[in-house]
């Protein structure tokens, strides 16, 4: 379960690169392909696992030109997706990492 | 926010990075030694070659993660001669790419394969060079190398790892063809079994002496085996011309055990050495007039091939063609021998099917 205090971690299953300041993410067998917008790749970059979603929320919100409330449905509805494709896990909040992009 | 997938894609960042000159693939020739002494080997064997220490090779993987790249194959010579491949391996696995590994298999052992399994890299690819010890030690001068390359495949494939058995067909092996699609079938592996010799890269011609005859080509060859490859072509570029050009250069290179960098492991052109400059200063930079020339190449740049009446039938390799004959821009004699036998087959039997529009006539009208 998804919660505002969650924790989500890129999977170490999948190998990206940044591409023009896009996100592009390949699966491990090389056959799945994903790209992310400006905001999706951003949201990527700070889930290394020692963040909670609320503080990604934040983030963008202070980037972006976008309410607090709205910021915060969608980056619960892609964080999420990228979940059910594997391509994130999500750490519940009592787990997260200890240093800040321990990749 | 959208995350997008389809199938497309993989062919827009391919574009993207073509564009952007980000070598999103590349062939890491780890080294010259080998313990096979194949009879059509294109490498120059070069005893004093100055190899990368591993150090330096870690140094380029972690500028090739900067660089953009995804694919990142490890080639030679034999892999397996270097003893410190799989510190090389891990280090490339921890700092996230798709790994292939290309060897003749013949140094893994028991405890290799309990590493590779660990390691599960994304493919292995064997080269094998034919349905029998008899062929295969023949042509690696080895007596014995086909059972050690049959046995590792085997081992790698019970581990699941991803198999491609690679065989390059000649006048040495030809007669063996479906044997050998059949051996790669039992064995669980991907067969890719092609014709396609090179020259050596010192220029010389001596391996081309294996390759198939024009009538081997017709007696031997299945009409269809590389209709893939050329519908694959024409559909991705509707003006014939533009299939004469490829990435080399622009999103894939290749960097020899000295690091030295080429635009691709067929076309030994030096473009920069590593331990002299960044891969950034001799990608982006500071590019050589080689490599700026390269990518400056246009079909017009072509002096005969986008009007030859073979080209609708042609796969022409620009590295090859550079080994053949010195010239980039100039035909290909080995692609225009090939070109010349898809011509003959399809006119001659006219069964096999074909999706490239536009360039044949349809069956049913004739010719």
């Amino acid at each position: 379960m998804i919660s505002l205090d969650s924790c989500p971690r890129r999977s170490e299953d999948v190998v990206w690169r940044m591409i023009d300041d896009e996100v592009v993410i390949l699966t491990a067998d090389g056959r799945e392909i994903h790209t992310l917008n400006k905001v999706g790749s951003i949201i990527w970059e700070l889930a290394d696992g020692t963040r909670s979603i609320i503080e990604i929320v934040r983030s963008i919100y202070e980037r972006f030109d976008v309410d607090f409330e709205v910021a915060k449905v969608d980056v619960l509805e892609f964080v999420a997706q990228l979940a059910d494709k594997n391509l994130l896990h999500i750490l519940p909040a009592g787990e997260r990492k200890g240093g800040k992009d321990g990749d | 926010m959208a995350i997008e997938s389809p199938i497309r894609l993989v062919e827009e960042v391919v574009n993207k990075c073509v564009e952007r000159y980000i070598p999103y693939s590349v062939m890491f020739e780890l080294t010259y030694r080998c313990n096979l002494n194949c009879r059509h080997c294109f490498i120059v064997k070069d005893g004093n070659i100055n190899e990368l220490s591993t150090e330096e090779v870690k140094n380029i993987i972690d500028q090739l993660v900067e660089m953009g790249t995804f694919f990142l194959a490890f080639t030679g010579g034999e892999i397996f001669m270097r003893d410190d491949l799989f510190e090389i391996a891990w280090h490339a696995k921890r700092k996230g790419f798709l790994l292939t590994f290309m060897t003749n298999g013949t140094l893994i052992t028991p405890e290799k394969v309990e590493e590779i399994r660990k390691m599960k890299p994304v493919k292995f690819e064997f080269s094998l060079y034919g349905a029998t010890a008899k062929t295969h030690d023949y042509i690696t001068r080895v007596k014995g190398s086909f059972e050690r390359t049959v046995e590792a495949i085997k081992r790698l494939v019970e581990c699941g790892i991803d198999v491609t058995i690679k065989t390059i067909l000649m006048n040495l092996n030809v007669k063996e063809r479906e044997e050998m699609e059949a051996l790669a079938e039992e064995l669980g592996a991907h067969p890719r079994i092609n014709p396609g010799l090179a020259p050596r890269r010192d220029g010389s011609l001596e391996p081309l002496k294996y390759d198939l005859s024009f009538e081997e080509m017709i007696e031997y060859l299945p009409e269809d085996y590389d209709e893939v490859m050329l519908s694959y072509l024409s559909e991705k570029s509707k003006d014939i011309s533009d299939r004469f050009i490829c990435k080399a250069g622009k999103a894939g290179c290749c960097i020899s055990p000295d690091g030295t960098v080429y635009p691709c492991v067929m076309m030994p052109i030096p473009v920069g050495n590593l331990r002299e400059k960044s891969f950034k200063e001799i990608w982006h930079t500071q590019p050589s007039k080689e490599l700026k020339r390269l990518r400056n190449l246009t079909a017009h740049d072509l002096t005969t091939c986008p009007s030859c009446d073979l080209a609708p039938f042609c796969i022409r390799c620009p590295g090859v063609v550079y080994l053949e004959t010195g010239d980039i821009v100039g035909a290909s004699p080995s692609a225009c021998k090939y070109a010349r036998w898809r011509k003959y087959v399809r006119t001659h039997h006219g069964n096999t099917a074909t999706s490239i529009g536009g360039l044949y006539y349809e069956k049913t009208k004739g010719r």
